[in-house]
């Protein structure tokens, strides 16, 4: 499939955007606004943006902890100062301030997240039944690391999604390391191909740090689905420049991760790979570029003034509504 | 009135729900085969896409229910056994019961789980349990313990409408219970429970199969005190009212639930009533509940389980 | 075992006290908070309230010096009991005291001898508990019919129905504190009401006539004009919301009292053991008149120390301080001691013009009431006009004090309650 200009201009905001968003997240952990942890989506930035920025509305989504689905909820338009007001605390977010990492936009088929790794999985049955039940195209896709697919729950919800040939696309964003133990050292594979092959899924393999050629697989996978094609799986070749999450030690097995590894790794930075590539096709003017990266600085701006001005959420009253729904 | 089996009423209430609401699914291991009568006749009715046969994939049964229910459906996951709810803990305990309030009330789970639980059977400790306990402790989940006909039916109704998560169990040893259903649509609202035999000198809570055990202990008793009985049918909501008012009348309790002592809900109740109704006691309260052993897979569990010769003794003990 | 009735120690330097008299009898049914005894001390009179309950036997009687910690009385558990302290033995021995089936769980353990040791409670249920307190019957006698002895609410249910026991112990004893209206005649006049005298009218009787007895009394009586003080305080009031004190003439009075002494050292004096001490401190005490029934009142001299290094503010909120203690009972022998001079303003309570002979609040030297103000036609610079003018009785120890001091005094009194802007001078 080609992509009009419209589209790659689209994308290359986005993943500006994302990018953006990442540095101002990590700036908010450091200064104890954002609670919880965060986990840095630096490096990984390409997959959630290319593979949501073609969805439709009604498409569901399930969030990579990486970037805690920033990249994909700038992909999907879902509001991201209200998610990061969410994730302070704020009585102005998504969850009204109750959730914190949870995103709810359930109008925009972000229904939310469970709280563990691999609870994706059995939700994907779920809404592939029902995505499928109501014939109206929907799909679903499900973002997943690579450390995630340990799971047994990876397994039932596969084998279930082939058996009925739901309308999921699972997209695997491998950084090749999950917290601090890497790919090598949780798999008996090189990549994960083998997994959804056992079940009769597609799979495709692409560089996860070129936004473009991860939109195009995802969203011919998504058509596929579309049309009742059942499940695709997609495995993006990606990187984690930095540690697990803001305040983590940048540690492998015990010891320092290389540094020469990681140098190498952040000479494919995502953003620059996709601006070199629309520049060079004329796509992007270098005026487009410091356009788009002001653009980007003021949405920050505006994001952290709206949280800042925002309340924290703490009346109790708040609770009993929120328990059960009338 | 007509006199039908609990799994049948069971099965009626899925098929008048099935029949009035088209969201409604049924998905789970075997549900089209129907291994305890309550699921009899419902593929032949509605389909197989909406009498959905399942691997083994207890995750993923869970999964299907909590997703499908955000898209507009009421789904109705069987679990078979209440026990492999463990096996989807997370999707059961934490996520059901936790999805609404942390994602701000934007999202409502009309679900349905559904199980059988309790012993007496020798099926051992993974086959036996009345594991309510974890259920009542993740607010957010609602907990439904039928122990007759007319109520199995009137309360999976009531679990089917409505709009939070709600677990759904069924006593294996009740499915071949005759009990008086009217034809028609009834439902019994959450949170009130029924007293099923009058008295003055003792209150007996007992639920599900227990109430039964009660019952029979009452009757045997009846030339020595006179024993009321009642049956909460729901533990979340639970009505503490309804046994307030009965203590104030009779000033002693016994708990009689099957599940095991230790940390469960008879000693909530305990701590409740000593929390709201203090000055009412004229006795210590009685727990009868299962003795804090894994159930042997043996007719040594009738040492475990509770006995009707226990409630007897319970209520002697306190009756003076 | 008995429980003890000890003497509190109710004052920092208290160390005995007199029981003064028991406000009940022998074998009553005591329970807890009531009053059974009065203490005094040199300063004040208490009236105690059991700290728990049971049949009283009297040990200390009426005059009885004891000291902090010492054993007035005791109370009993049951009737049985009460014989035994009645009769003289030291305690019930587990054999033949309370029988195995009385109500309690007393004494499992045999107790050593001579040690007098406090029983274990009583088993009984919240719901009979509740009907007894509800009924306030003292559910330490019942018989309970459950197991170990425990009282359920029909025990107590049968207790409060069943007839009242005759009392079985005590003779009658000799009741002190017990008023008659007996309808007597003594002397050929009949009487309307006895009452003893004890306690704290008892104190003022005899503190009254001491004073009088030990020291040479005299009195003078003078007035002042008070358009100064009413408009000071006027201006005073105004500022009320920032002080946080709606200042009174009584504060007022303290204030210049104070400053008077300051100016007069020789009235803040006292004669003891032969020796004239000039005291360096100027401890106000300012009598306080209470109503304590029909036939009774009741008199404290709550004391202001170093008065005249406090403000009126300060000396307001002070007296608001005791005044409330007094009202609650609360206050304490310290409130009421280490006074060098003492006012009574009876102008709180009295409408008309009066002269006065104050007795002397021993061992101080002069003591000042002031009475109500009036209104009084005064000729000033050819015009007739109505003053607010107070009068004020004064009476001092003429053994230390003579006619010029006594002068000095009074005079300073009336220059800076005239002029109240000299204070500062």
């Amino acid at each position: 499939m080609e992509f009009t200009k419209k589209d790659l201009l689209k994308l290359y905001r986005n993943i500006v955007l994302a990018q953006a968003y990442d540095q101002f997240c990590i700036r908010m952990a450091m200064q104890g606004k954002l609670l919880s942890f965060y986990h840095s989506s630096a490096g990984g930035e390409a997959p959630g943006v290319g593979g949501t920025t073609f969805l439709r509305p009604d498409d569901i989504i399930y969030r990579h902890l990486r970037g805690h689905g920033v990249p994909h909820m700038i992909g999907k338009g879902a509001s991201v100062r209200e998610y990061l007001a969410e994730h302070c605390g704020k009585t102005t977010g998504c969850s009204k301030g109750l959730g914190g990492i949870h995103p709810s936009y359930p109008e925009l088929g972000i229904f939310g997240t469970g709280a563990t790794l691999g609870s994706q999985f059995p939700l994907s049955v779920g809404w592939g039944l029902g995505a499928k039940k109501k014939n109206k195209g929907q799909v679903v896709v499900i973002f997943t690391g690579d450390g995630t697919m340990g799971r047994g729950t990876w397994h039932e919800a596969a084998n279930i999604a082939a058996l009925w040939k739901l309308p999921v696309v699972y997209v695997c964003e491998n950084n090749r390391i999950a917290q601090y133990v890497e790919f090598k050292d949780a798999y008996p594979f090189e990549n994960m191909s083998r997994l959804p092959a056992a079940f009769g899924i597609p799979y495709e393999e692409v560089d996860g740090q070129d936004v473009i050629a991860v939109a195009k697989a995802v969203t011919s996978a998504v058509e596929k689905a579309r049309k009742g094609e059942g499940p695709a799986f997609i495995e993006c070749q990606t990187a984690r420049f930095g540690p697990h999450g803001v305040g983590n030690p940048n540690k492998v097995g015990g010891k320092p991760r290389s540094e020469e590894e990681v140098a190498e790794l952040k000479k494919r930075d995502a953003i620059e790979i996709c601006r070199n590539r629309l520049l060079k096709d004329k796509v992007l003017t270098q005026k487009e570029v410091k356009r788009i990266d002001a653009e980007a600085a003021a949405e920050i701006a505006d994001a952290e003034k709206f949280i800042d001005a925002s309340p924290i959420q703490d009346d109790p009253a708040q609770l009993a509504p929120a328990l059960y729904a009338p | 009135m007509r006199e039908i089996q609990y799994n049948q009423a069971i099965n009626e209430a899925y098929f008048e729900e099935m029949a009035s609401d088209e969201s409604v699914f049924i998905i789970g291991e075997g549900v089209q085969t129907s291994t305890f009568g309550t699921m009899t006749g419902l593929v032949d009715a509605y389909g197989p896409d909406r009498v959905i046969d399942t691997p083994i994939s207890e995750t993923a049964i869970a999964g299907a229910a909590l997703g499908a229910s955000m898209l507009g459906f009421r789904p109705i996951a069987d679990l078979m056994f209440a026990d492999f709810m463990f096996i989807a803990a997370d999707e059961v305990l934490l996520e059901s019961a936790q999805w609404h309030l942390l994602h701000g009330g934007k999202t409502s789970l009309p679900l349905v789980f559904v199980a059988n639980m309790g012993g007496y059977r020798m099926l051992g400790n993974g086959h036996s349990q009345c594991p309510y306990s974890p259920m009542l402790h993740s607010p957010g989940l609602k907990v439904v313990t039928p122990s007759t006909p007319y109520d199995a039916k009137g309360l999976l109704k009531t679990a089917i409408r409505d709009n939070n998560p709600v677990f759904y169990l069924f006593h294996k040893g009740l499915l071949g219970l005759k009990g008086d259903v009217p034809e028609g649509d009834y439902a019994i609202p959450f949170g009130e429970a029924k007293i099923r035999r009058e008295g003055s000198d003792v209150t007996v809570l007992a639920i599900s199969l227990m109430n039964h055990m009660a019952l029979e202990a009452a009757e045997d008793l009846k030339n020595e005190f006179s024993v009321e009985v009642i049956d909460p049918r729901t533990l979340e909501p639970f009505d503490l009212e309804t046994v307030i008012t009965s203590l104030k009348k009779t000033g002693r309790l016994v708990i009689v639930d099957e599940d095991t002592e230790r940390c469960g809900f008879a000693g909530e109740l305990t701590a409740q009533i000593v929390e709201h109704a203090f000055f009412e006691l004229d006795a210590p309260i009685k727990r009868v509940c299962a003795k804090n052993y894994p159930i042997p897979a043996n007719i040594i569990e009738r040492h475990v389980l509770p006995q009707k010769e226990e409630i007897i003794a319970a209520i002697r003990e306190i009756c003076v | 075992m008995a429980i003890e009735i000890l003497i509190p120690k109710l004052g920092m330097t208290m160390k005995d006290a007199k029981l003064a008299s028991w406000k009940c009898h022998e074998g009553d049914r005591i329970e807890v908070g009531q009053e059974i005894m009065v203490l005094e001390t040199a300063k004040v009179t208490y009236d105690i309230e059991a700290l728990d309950a049971g049949l009283l036997h009297i040990v200390a009687q009426p005059g009885d010096i004891l000291e902090v910690g010492e054993v007035a009385g005791l109370l009993a558990l049951d009737s049985a009991e009460l014989a035994s302290l009645q009769s003289g033995s030291s305690g019930a021995s587990e054999a033949d005291a309370v029988p195995a089936d009385t109500a309690t769980d007393i004494a499992a353990e045999p107790s050593p001898a001579g040690a007098i040791q406090r029983p274990k409670s009583v088993r009984i249920t919240p719901k009979a508990r509740r009907l007894a307190d509800q009924n306030r019957f003292d559910y330490r006698k019942v018989k309970g019919s459950a197991p170990g002895g425990r009282i359920i609410y029909r025990d107590i249910v049968a207790a409060l129905a069943a007839p009242k026991e005759a009392a079985k112990t005590a003779p009658a004893a000799p009741s002190p504190g017990k008023t008659s209206d007996s309808g007597e005649f003594v002397n050929g006049i009949r009487v309307r009401k006895t009452i003893p005298l004890e306690g704290m009218r008892k104190v003022i009787a005899e503190r009254m006539m001491q004073s009088l007895q030990c020291s040479a009394q005299l009195s003078s009586m003078s007035e002042v004009h008070m358009s100064e003080v009413i408009r000071f305080r006027k201006k005073l009031l105004e500022k009320a919301g920032e002080t946080g004190v709606r200042v009174t003439y009584t504060d007022i009075l303290v204030y210049v009292v104070a400053r008077v002494l300051k100016k007069v050292p020789v009235v803040n004096a006292s004669l003891i053991d032969g020796q004239i001490r000039i005291w360096d401190d100027i401890n106000i005490g300012i009598a306080v008149a209470f109503d304590r029934g029909e036939y009774d009142s009741g008199l404290l001299v709550p004391v202001i120390r170093h008065a005249d290094r406090k403000s009126i503010s300060e000396i307001g909120k002070e007296i608001r301080e005791l005044g409330e203690k007094v009202r609650t009972g609360e206050i304490s022998a310290d409130d009421l001691s280490g006074g060098t001079f003492t006012i009574s303003n009876t102008g709180m309570f009295r409408k008309h013009w009066a002269v006065s002979t104050p007795i002397i609040n021993q061992p101080e030297s002069g003591i000042l009431q002031t009475g109500p103000m009036v209104k009084r036609v005064e000729e000033i610079e050819g015009q007739f006009v109505s003053v607010p003018i107070m009068p004020f009785s004064m009476t001092f120890d003429h053994r230390l004090l003579d006619g010029v001091q006594m002068a000095r005094f009074s005079e300073t009194f009336i220059d800076l309650m005239q002029d109240v802007e000299m204070l500062m001078y």
